[in-house]
């Protein structure tokens, strides 16, 4: 189970990473298209900022939860004693998951009332952008997930500190 | 009590200034404080785009809203706002629009539908085209880069040869003065209030519509509905005044602007014949595109939406040519009877 | 409760949060988000979470950071830009922290092309931070001068925070522009001055290198020299060249070092797909913290702290200087837990009626105030600058170092800052000539 759920996070991961090639093409094909043919690609921005920026965000949240990389402060947690270490992990893995699934509930609302009205921008072109919404759900709600199987691995007393930090340096 | 008030442009402009913080302290003294709102100016609520979902929130209990932001929840509105090359009198828009929105069958139930009460409209000064080269004529247009607001602004652009760009405000600065736009078009007074005029040398005159989509002042409904009618006249009396007091303040940012930025050497064109014979076929043949857009999206009788609104245009074209337009007084009279005092303080947004 | 006091306890929150190792997003969108909840109701606080995600990651010129993180990797992935700095290292041998402060140089270059002090920093930190960690230098000072100095992309025209402090107070936008120039020099001056000192002082900082090279050697490392100026020109000319935009440089940026690593036989699949893992962990967690910081703002807003902080510092004193360092307080202050364009927005409506009534030129306030809010970039727990550097980084450097190596330029910060304050022709010299 867990070990799908890993998987599925390193393939959406993967899709995030394919924004970073999109945006980067189709900015630089804008950019060479006015500048040699004095014709932009109309709706460049609006997907640039709507669908690869969203995907490249969005997707690899899981991932990122997983693997331990959102930013946190150790500074003081470094200094508890073991069981208080795990106390706060629980704790905070709980938080992560219950604010996650509220975002995840509210976004969804809005992508589901975005798909009913069919929602557009009015750039240049008008650009449908509900598929668009439809992946903030799916990312808050596969990261909260992440945090859920976090929770886990504190219980079972495996280590979900990725960066755990030796004593300080000088 | 205190609420909270939203606006996204900054403190200092027309749109804000008078309609927004006097207009706060105005209501809060005519209400003995019943009615208190706190302004958040330039977006630091809400972001332009969420204006309406934050207002329905009840994240602010007033705001303003620029409606092409939200074509598909608003196409009554956007497909009133995208007619804005019908007449380019802005004080005729900005009053046609407002007794609109306020009265209109079709656009009240869009305001329904949308969680918000409809207070009143507003509109920009003319659209003009700012450039960094000489743009006097149709032929001087063909290829250049326009930074347009969307929708109709665009068709435009395209239906004379010029090429469409859809950045941000914020970087029509740096466009201009690096030469990867041509040309920003929007109200003069842009060249102060964006600086423009540190990187525009021509401008020209050619009125490319106006602004007035979505509405100055939308009120969240369970707000609204919670207020005493007293209350509710009192924001009728305030809004019918600085619907006027904006309409003159802006245009007087406008000239203010172009005048400085025409004495710092900025040269000031009319346009030819060509182009504005350009203007005129595309007004004509884009009336098909906007009820075509605009039924698209499951709006009703769009034909018969748009010949109620251009009544009203025509209505308050008479109507505003017997009076002295910087007169804020009597145009605020002018408002508050022949639209405010026409409405029902104790039903109206109730319903 | 008052919405004030919900405020402060919001604040102490945080903090509280981030001790329990939270992550900092999560936090700040759990604050926000009760904070909002009691201070309204949960309508309001459902209203910000619909408002503030989508529109913060649909920000047209945030597309900017990615690509210019992008840039980074890839240049470093490929080896690019090595060849520059050990050059730079031989030549700058005899200078203690030469690295530093060529990364300092390197940065100020660089905020000429972009508009941002986080693109600066998303584009320099993998660029300039591996190649002092290999010439041995101690990571607060290898990572430190590269998130402050990233700064200056706010300071050195273009700036986006100066359009909207344009855009805000009425300035004309362009003598913004001119008036960083010098301060912004005087920044990177003051950081290099105080690297030298230090490094020369205690050259553990930053080892002395071996210089002796042969003549063949030599030309190798000229030759390989050319990817970094072409990389840096071939951005900046684009955009005084008026081939595209600061925000659309990112993308261009990120072509160019694919491109330079084609020609140099450089780009290896495996590169490649590191340079996009490495730029896709960063950005997704880089924009989950600013989802949390912009909540985090809107809850601060509604509150009311800033107005009332604000209030209070500004009824001490009418005296023009006094008022300056009251703002100067306050913004490190507010500074730590609200993000820059926040700040400005929330503020200057309430500064701006005592600024003028004080007389003061509100160019050169502009200066102070940006240099001012790049400060608040690299101070945690909301320091954006330092995060990206972290993140850049893949964790090899602690936080917790590049926050103490930040603390010597913060310091600098102040310095520049006072320099600024007590001379305004450094901030109006240039400004003043291009009214002329
Ligand atoms: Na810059
Ligand atoms: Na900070």
């Amino acid at each position: 189970m867990q070990a799908l759920f890993r998987k599925l996070c390193g393939l959406l991961m993967l899709i995030g990473g394919l924004g970073v090639l999109a945006l980067m093409v189709n900015v630089t094909a804008d950019v060479v298209s006015k500048f040699v043919w004095n014709a932009p690609i109309q709706g460049t921005i609006e997907v640039s900022s709507y669908y690869y920026m969203v995907a490249l965000v969005m997707l690899p949240m899981a991932f990122v939860e997983l693997e331990d990389e959102q930013i946190s402060v150790d500074l003081l947690f470094n200094h508890f004693p073991g069981p208080l270490q795990r106390v706060s992990l629980v704790l905070t893995c709980l938080a992560t998951t219950g604010i996650l699934w509220t975002m995840a509930w509210r976004t969804g609302l809005d992508a589901l009332r975005a798909w009913n009205i069919g929602e557009v921008v009015m750039g240049s072109r008008e650009i449908i952008v509900w598929p668009g919404r439809m992946m903030l759900p799916l990312g808050f709600t596969l990261a909260g997930l992440a945090a859920l199987v976090r929770l886990v691995m504190v219980l079972r007393g495996e280590n979900i500190v990725k960066n755990a930090e030796e004593a300080p340096s000088a | 009590a205190d609420y909270n008030a939203n606006h996204f442009f900054a403190e200092r402009h027309s749109m804000v200034r008078g309609p927004y913080v006097e207009f706060a302290k105005k209501v809060s003294e005519a209400t003995d404080g019943e009615v208190n709102f706190t302004v958040f100016s330039g977006g630091s609520l809400l972001p332009p785009a969420a204006s309406l979902q934050g207002v329905r929130d009840g994240v602010a209990q007033v705001t303003y809203h620029a409606g092409t932001y939200t074509p598909a929840e608003l196409p009554v509105a956007n497909l009133i706002g995208n007619a804005a090359f019908y007449n380019t009198d802005p004080l005729v828009m900005a009053f046609a629009s407002t007794e609109f929105g306020l009265t209109n069958e079709a656009a009240l139930e869009e305001w329904r539908n949308n969680g918000v009460v409809f207070g009143g409209g507003y509109s920009t000064s003319e659209y003009v085209m700012m450039c960094n080269t000489p743009v006097k004529s149709f032929e001087d247009i063909q290829g250049k880069r326009l930074r347009m607001a969307g929708g109709a602004w665009t068709r435009f652009a395209e239906f004379v040869g010029a090429v469409p760009v859809s950045i941000p405000s914020s970087e029509m600065y740096t466009g201009l003065d690096t030469g990867s736009l041509d040309c920003a078009v929007a109200a003069a007074d842009a060249l102060d209030s964006f600086s423009l005029s540190d990187v525009v040398t021509s401008m020209n005159t050619l009125a490319i519509g106006n602004y007035y989509a979505g509405f100055e002042w939308g009120y969240n409904r369970a707000f609204w509905q919670s207020l005493s009618p007293e209350n509710r006249e009192v924001l009728f009396d305030q809004m019918a005044y600085y619907l006027a007091q904006h309409r003159v303040e802006f245009d007087a940012d406008v000239e203010k602007a172009v005048t400085a930025a025409k004495s710092n050497g900025m040269q000031v064109y009319k346009p030819d014949q060509a182009l504005k014979d350009a203007l005129a076929d595309f007004v004509e043949a884009d009336e098909a595109v906007l009820i075509e857009n605009a039924e698209k999206r499951g709006v009703e009788n769009a034909e018969a939406v748009l010949e109620d609104y251009k009544k009203l245009v025509d209505r308050w074209d008479v109507l505003l040519a017997e009076v002295d337009r910087t007169d804020v007084d009597a145009l605020a009279e002018l408002a508050r009877v022949e639209i405010y005092d026409q409405l029902d303080p104790a039903s109206y947004g109730t319903e | 409760m008052s919405n004030l006091m919900i405020g402060w306890i919001g604040v102490a929150s945080l903090f509280g949060l981030l001790a329990f190792r939270m992550s900092i997003g999560v936090a700040l969108m759990l604050v926000s988000f009760v904070g909002i909840t009691v201070m309204l109701n949960s309508t309001a606080a459902f209203g910000i979470v619909s408002a503030m995600p989508f529109n913060l990651i649909g920000d047209w010129s945030l597309t900017a950071i990615p690509m210019f993180l992008f840039m980074g990797f890839l240049a470093a992935n490929t080896g690019l830009t090595a060849g520059a700095f050990d050059l730079l290292r031989l030549v700058l041998a005899r200078v203690p922290g030469g690295l530093a402060s060529a990364s300092v140089g390197a940065c100020g270059l660089f905020a000429a092309a972009s508009g941002s002090s986080i693109a600066t920093t998303a584009a320099m930190s993998r660029i300039a931070v591996p190649e002092m960690l290999r010439a041995k230098y101690h990571p607060s000072l290898a990572t430190g001068v590269v998130a402050a100095s990233g700064t200056l992309g706010s300071l050195i025209p273009p700036s986006i925070l100066m359009v909207l402090y344009g855009i805000f107070t009425e300035q004309s936008i362009g003598q913004l522009f001119v008036a960083g120039v010098i301060p912004g020099a005087l920044s990177a001056l003051i950081y290099m001055g105080m690297i030298t000192v230090r490094a020369g002082l205690n050259p553990s900082l930053a080892p002395p290198v071996e210089t002796r090279v042969d003549r063949a050697e030599l030309l190798r490392l000229i030759w390989s020299v050319w990817p970094f100026p072409v990389l840096v020109l071939g951005v900046l000319g684009g955009i005084f060249g008026g081939v595209f935009t600061p925000t659309e440089a990112g993308a261009i940026g990120a072509s160019l070092a694919l491109l330079v690593a084609l020609l140099r036989g450089a780009l290896t699949v495996g590169a490649m797909k590191a340079a996009i893992r490495q730029t896709t962990l960063a950005t997704s967690s880089i924009f989950f913290l600013s989802i949390g910081a912009v909540m985090f703002t809107r809850f601060m807003g509604l509150s009311g702290v800033p107005r009332a902080l604000t209030d209070a510092m500004l009824a001490v004193s009418d005296n023009q200087i006094v008022i300056i360092l009251m703002i100067a307080a306050l913004f490190v202050i507010l500074g730590m837990v609200i993000d820059s364009i926040g700040l400005i927005l929330l503020t200057l409506p309430i500064l701006l009626p005592v600024l003028e009534a004080a007389d003061v030129n509100l160019i050169w306030f502009g200066i102070i105030c940006i240099k001012l809010l790049e400060i608040g970039l690299v101070t945690p727990p909301v320091g954006l600058n330092l995060y990206v550097l972290h993140s850049a980084l893949s964790g090899e450097v602690k936080l917790r170092d590049i926050i103490s190596g930040t603390t010597w330029f913060i310091a600098m910060d102040l310095l520049t800052l006072l320099i600024l304050i007590a001379f305004p022709a450094i901030s109006l010299f240039l400004p003043s000539l291009m009214a002329q």
